[in-house]
Order: C-alpha cells, then structure tokens, then sequence
C-alpha cells in the first residue's frame, strides 16, 4: 500500500512505529492532498478493472458457476458506483 | 397410474443435474509439516484435531450442464491427489481437460480437509470462502472473490482482494492484507496488522500490540487492551474506550472524521493536534488554536489509556457522546472541515 500519509506530527514522534507503508512527510495543501485522493480513485478503479479481467477469464473456463457470475455482477455494480460519485464529485 | 408417475419421478431424480461426486483419501501428517492447497472454484474448510497424525480429505464436486453426457464425462474424470513430499502435504483436486470450453459446463469442488491441529495450513484460493478452524500451526490462506475465515487458530496470515475476512479468537501473530472486502475481529489477543485498503474494519474486543490501517474504508474498534494504532487516509474511525486496561491509543487520519468515545470514569492522558481539522469536545481538557494547526490535551484521574491524536484536514470528535463543544471553525479550510 503506497500511502504518502501526510500528518503534522505522528505516532511516530511519540516513540509508536507507524505502519509499513505509512511515511511521515509535512503537510501538504490541499490541492495536494484533493489530487492524492483523485489518484487513489484511480487506483481503486483499476483494482475493479483487473478484477473483471480476471472474473472474464474465469467466465470463458467455468461459464456457468454462480460464484463467477455474482463476482462479475458485484465488481459491474462496484464499478458503476464508483463512476457515478466520481463524475458527481461525490468523492 | 400412481405406479407409472411414482417410476417417473424416481428416474427424473436419478438423472437430474447437477451430478455430484465424492472422494476421500487419508494420509500420515505429523505434527510441524505443512499441508497446502491451491483451488480455483468453490469451498476449502480446514478443521485442525488434536492427538492425531494424519490428514483426511473430503471432496465433494458438483457439474451441471445441459449436455448430460459431458457433465457425465466431467464429473468422472475429477479426481484428488494428496501428496506428501518434503514435510509437505500437496492437496490438489485435478480436473479432466475439456477438447473446448463449452457454455454450459459448470463445476464447483468442495474440499473439507481434517488436519493434526499443529500443522501449517497454506491455501490459495479463488472463488469460493476458505474457513480454517483450531489450527495452532500458524496458516497462509489468500482469495480472490470469497471470504477467509478464521476461528480460533495462531498465527495466521490472510490476503483478502474481494472478499471479506472474519477473524475471532485468534493468538499469536496476526496478518491482513485486505484490498476491497470488510475486515471484523473479533476477540483478536495477540500482535496484530491490518493492511486495509477499501474495505471497512470493525475490531471488538481486541488485545495485545494492533495497528489497524485503512485508506478509504471505516475503522470501528470497540473495548481492547494493550496498545491499539488506527491510521486511516480517506475513512472514518470510530473508538469506543470502554476498558481502562488499554494502555495507549494513537489515531492517525487525513482527510477524515475521527470519533473518540470514552466511557465516563474511565481515566486517560490525552493529546492531540491536527492540521486543517477541527477538534470538538465535551470533556475538561484544553484546546489551543494557531493559524491552521489545533492541539488538545488533559487527563482525567490517574493512569488510564495514553491517547494520541495526530490528523491532517481531518476532525476529531472526542468525549462522551452528549454534550460536544465546539472550537469555532476556521473559514475556507479544507475537505476534511467541510464534510
């Protein structure tokens, strides 16, 4: 998880580790931290994109298991969700 | 005519679809070697006994189609093989070649596996959950699109990207990696890391060294002791405080809401300071303002849970749930006031 945390301060001053991933930097503004979120839609909208991929290819070996057709319908839903607050900048 | 529809219904049963096929096999597996399984479409469920030595596998295959004669032909060639090699048990369900993928095929293969319970269990699957029960040899289980569940085991790593993960009374070290599924412990004593991406957790009852960290998901945590770390990027936290035995409480958030809920007599020594957020509180503690950055501190009786906050364009909300006060809101901050 690349997560650019940006924190004034942290647990990490207080002696507490920060989990792996999590990298203390200055504080940004926000049109920064507004494109950072944008980029993270992104990345959750590719993670969909690479599920479906996968689920077709399930689809193409195992056409008619119910599990591979719920996933499929799940991730279209998921998808069309996430569209839909994203052009509404709902995000 | 009863006679004649009686028949009738018997054969209709007989042949109906889907064909189903069970196998079973046995195989010697100590305590300390490692069983693994790799499937692709339907359940695994590993349930680790005590003072025995050997592993059974229970397989159950389901095929349906429209083509009997295919679904036949399929169902007959699926076949198990347990193999040990190298303190390793392979577990593999093998599947017949079909000459071309065909429309109306479908099969799902159960698996129920029976394990001495200090052996390792490694799983990989795709569609379908993977439960693990009582395993106390540590276990690796990763899935695709259905839920890991584990109950009552140690030492247990989990990669989840679609499906959910349920984890309840579990010691030793515990891992989740979870991309788009909801996490929930539950009863959870031990070291614990939540990687968590899109999905929600909710932890309850949660004990030992636990860093809980999200990006866009919920983080709930009710009860716990020992030390308890929710970083969040994107998503709400929500902390219920509820036992003086949690020693210290960090809360990490950006861009989010954070609500703190201390039970009322519970002592604690509380800090915090966030950057484009606001600090909201009903208790006795003081709150200073600077330009764009808040800060918070107090305590209340002696000892209880050390409690640190640190946020970015995020808001804290910290006290009993009633009678909130409020620092007067800056103008023009960011997304994380204005939500």
């Amino acid at each position: 998880m690349l997560v650019a945390f940006l924190v004034v301060g942290n647990p990490a001053e207080e002696g507490r580790p920060l989990p792996e991933g999590f990298a203390a930097t200055a504080a940004t503004g926000r049109p920064e931290v507004t494109r950072e979120l944008g980029d993270e839609y992104d990345n959750y909208l590719r993670g969909i994109d690479e599920a479906l991929t996968e689920i077709k290819r399930a689809m193409a070996e195992n056409p008619g298991n119910e599990r591979v057709r719920k996933a499929y319908y799940r991730a279209r839903s998921t998808k069309a969700s996430a569209l839909d607050r994203l052009c509404s900048g709902g995000y | 005519m009863r006679a004649v529809l009686g028949l009738l219904i018997v054969v209709a049963v007989a042949s109906a679809l889907p064909l189903t096929k069970e196998l079973y096999q046995r195989a010697w597996c100590p305590d300390g070697w490692t069983v693994r399984i790799a499937h692709r479409y339907g359940e695994v469920s590993v349930a680790g006994k005590p003072d025995v030595d050997s592993l059974e596998v229970e397989v159950k295959a389901r095929v349906d189609g429209t083509d009997r004669e295919v679904v036949r032909a399929f169902a007959q060639d699926v076949g198990l093989s347990v193999a040990p090699w190298a303190e390793t048990v392979f577990v593999t369900v093998l599947y017949p070649e079909l000459p071309e993928p065909t429309s109306e095929l479908s099969y799902e293969v159960d698996v129920a596996l029976s394990v001495p319970e200090a052996t390792r269990f490694v799983a990989d699957n795709s569609f379908g959950d993977v439960r693990v029960r009582g395993l106390l040899g540590g276990c690796r289980v990763s899935n695709g699109f259905g839920c890991i569940v584990l109950d009552g085991c140690r030492d247990c790593e989990a990669t989840s990207r679609h499906g959910d993960v349920h984890v309840s009374d579990n010691t030793g070290a515990l891992l989740v990696n979870n991309s788009y599924g909801d996490v929930y412990l539950d009863g959870v004593r031990a070291d614990v890391q939540v990687d968590n991406c899109y999905g929600n957790v909710e932890g309850v009852d949660l004990e030992g060294d636990v860093v809980l960290a999200s990006v866009m998901g919920r983080i709930v945590t009710r009860g716990g002791r020992g030390q308890l770390l929710l970083a969040n990027r994107y998503g709400e936290v929500d902390a219920w405080i509820e036992d003086s035995a949690l020693t210290d409480l960090d809360v990490v958030a950006e861009l989010s809401r954070v609500q703190l809920n201390l039970a009322r007599k519970i002592p604690f020594q509380l800090g915090g300071k966030t950057f484009e957020g606001l600090i909201r509180t009903g208790l006795p503690v003081e709150l200073r303002e600077e330009g764009p950055h808040r800060w918070v501190s107090g305590q209340a009786g002696r000892g209880g849970p050390k409690i640190q906050l640190t946020g970015s364009w995020a808001d804290f909300t910290i006290g009993p749930d009633s009678a909130l006060e409020s620092v007067p809101a800056r103008t023009g901050t960011g997304p994380g006031n204005g939500r």
